[in-house]
């Protein structure tokens, strides 16, 4: 059985499910993480380098629900991919992995932990179809070794650039994952908080208003919005809610 | 009386108008407003302190009179819109202010679209000077509108479960319409609330009714709005987590689009997902 690895084009033999690395051949490398937010759209800095889009190998997709496995399988089709196919068990996938070069092996977030697909994420770009679109989820399967990652949600179109992607070495990152992996606020040492202030936070956290509490601290209402405003700015939120959410997260309406 | 109205008209009837700065509280008020204007604090104001529900008769008249409002006075609210996404996190507030005074019956009512954004891009200018309320007889609601609330219990007996005619629009984002995401305060594992949307709602992000920081043309969110199968001889609920976002739609469907049976449930999601033993899809 040999495996075409997308960068390096070396191959490996996989035996009884194990993977075997040939003497002086290499693994293909670390998913290359691109990321520039950009509103609605995948993030991905400039045009994929020579060598993504539609592959030659196959793309094979493996224990995908049947419905989500059809409807990615005419996508790539029709956007070029020469040989797509659907399999269900360990023997058809060895059996294809046996064949013709794959490139790309779509399958099942968690697929991984099974001992004998291991060796997949070595061999051969893996793209991951995960439950949820959250970012944990995301960067759950990029640490495992997946090369795209894709969840129920996602657009076909969408769902063949990161297949392309990750038959170009390329781990396409969606905005909220670059957002969120970009966004230190509520993490580490907070900003310096006065005793008063964080006496406002909790006074607002409970739900008092703005105005009980200027009244309680002697100042105008207006004078109280300012000092607030410059404790969200300091907080790097926009406004109360934010501000209270990072708070909560900082710690700073514990007692 | 246009229930939406543009920066260019606001200057050409702003000494006939009360003119309300709607936030999640003021200080961005208090940073800079359109001259006249006086703060309109949302989460302070328009909701009962002690209770969760909008602010309730009472507590709405004592409101109007500490504003300078009169009954027959026409009030134009707008938010402090900034040009960066998603513009409907601002726009809401001023929509859930409206919704609101359309409760509680105040007859002339309207949104000034695009908020503060549209009316510094129309060359209007910002101040920093807090104008003086004036005083007014006690405010009394005249001819309020609670058929646009939409409570749980009628909710459940109405509008879940099968054969009901009526339908939801779930203005959340897709990923907490199929339950794949949740608030940073709950916590998932105490299954205090959870994810899914109600059984026939259809996924309506609040987003999609603006353009920019504009709302879509009355042409456009009809079109919308039949493309998700509302119809104008149903009843139309409209629901997010807070009721806020579903202010922003209501007002869309309701006042833009002008549906004659729309409705707020503004329990939302933060209600509904916390209900024991009701129906829930997630997908």
């Amino acid at each position: 059985m040999t495996v075409t690895t997308p960068q390096t084009r070396a191959s490996a033999s996989i035996g009884d499910g194990r993977a075997e690395a040939r003497r002086g051949q290499q693994p293909p490398p670390s998913p290359h993480v691109l990321g520039q937010p950009s509103a609605g759209r995948p993030a991905r800095t400039g045009t994929p380098p020579q060598g993504a889009g539609p592959t030659r190998g196959s793309v094979v997709l493996w224990r995908l629900p049947s419905l989500y496995a059809h409807g990615l399988r005419d996508a790539l089709l029709d956007a070029g991919h020469e040989r797509v196919v659907s399999h269900e068990d360990d023997r058809a996938l060895a059996t294809a992995l046996d064949g013709e070069p794959v490139s790309v092996v779509v399958v099942p977030g968690g697929a991984v932990d099974d001992a004998d697909l291991a060796a997949l994420y070595a061999r051969v770009a893996v793209v991951e179809l995960v439950t949820d679109d959250g970012v944990a989820s995301f960067t759950a399967a990029v640490r495992r070794g997946a090369f795209g990652v894709l969840d129920p949600a996602t657009e076909l179109d969408h769902a063949v650039e990161v297949v392309a992607a990750a038959a170009a070495g390329l781990v396409l990152v969606p905005d909220r994952v670059d957002a969120a992996l970009l966004d230190q606020r509520g993490e580490g040492t907070p900003p310096p908080v006065e005793d008063a202030e964080r006496g406002w936070l909790r006074w607002l956290g409970s739900g008092g208003t703005v105005a009980a509490l200027a009244e309680s601290s002697a100042y105008s209402e207006r004078e109280m919005y300012r000092l607030l405003r410059r404790l969200y700015t300091r907080l790097g939120a926009s406004g109360r809610t934010e501000a209270l959410l990072l708070a909560e997260r900082w710690g700073l309406l514990d007692d | 009386m246009p229930s939406l109205v543009t920066a260019g008209w606001l200057a050409d009837h702003a000494s006939e108008v009360v003119l309300l700065q709607v936030g999640d509280d003021s200080s961005e008020y208090y940073a800079q407003h359109l001259p006249g204007a006086l703060p309109l604090a949302a989460l302070d104001e328009l909701h009962e302190q002690v209770r969760r529900g909008p602010v309730r008769r009472e507590g709405f008249e004592d409101l109007m009179t500490a504003k300078g409002v009169r009954r027959e006075d026409h009030v134009v609210l707008y938010s402090a819109v900034t040009s960066a996404p998603p513009q409907s996190e601002h726009a809401v507030h001023a929509a859930f202010a409206y919704w609101v005074m359309y409760l509680h019956g105040h007859p002339r009512i309207s949104l000034l679209d695009g908020g503060q954004e549209a009316w510094a891009a129309a060359g209007g200018a910002l101040v920093t000077d807090v104008p003086s309320v004036p005083d007014v007889e006690p405010y009394a609601v005249g001819d309020p509108r609670p058929w646009s609330l939409l409570g749980r219990d009628e909710l459940l007996d109405r509008f879940v479960g099968p054969g009901s005619d009526h339908l939801l629009l779930d203005c959340r984002t897709p990923t907490e319409y199929h339950g794949r995401s949740h608030h940073p305060l709950d916590v998932s594992i105490e299954h205090h609330r959870m994810g899914g949307h109600v059984p026939g709602a259809v996924n309506f992000p609040s987003g999609d009714v603006l353009d920019g920081p504009l709302l879509r043309t009355p042409d456009e969110l009809r079109a919308m709005f039949e493309a998700v199968t509302v119809r104008p001889d149903q009843e139309v609920g409209a629901y997010c987590r807070v009721a806020d976002r579903s202010a922003l739609l209501w007002f869309a469907l309701s006042e833009v689009a002008g549906h004659p049976r729309a409705r707020h449930y503004v329990g939302g999601w933060a209600e509904y997902g916390s209900l024991v033993d009701v129906p829930v899809v997630r997908d």
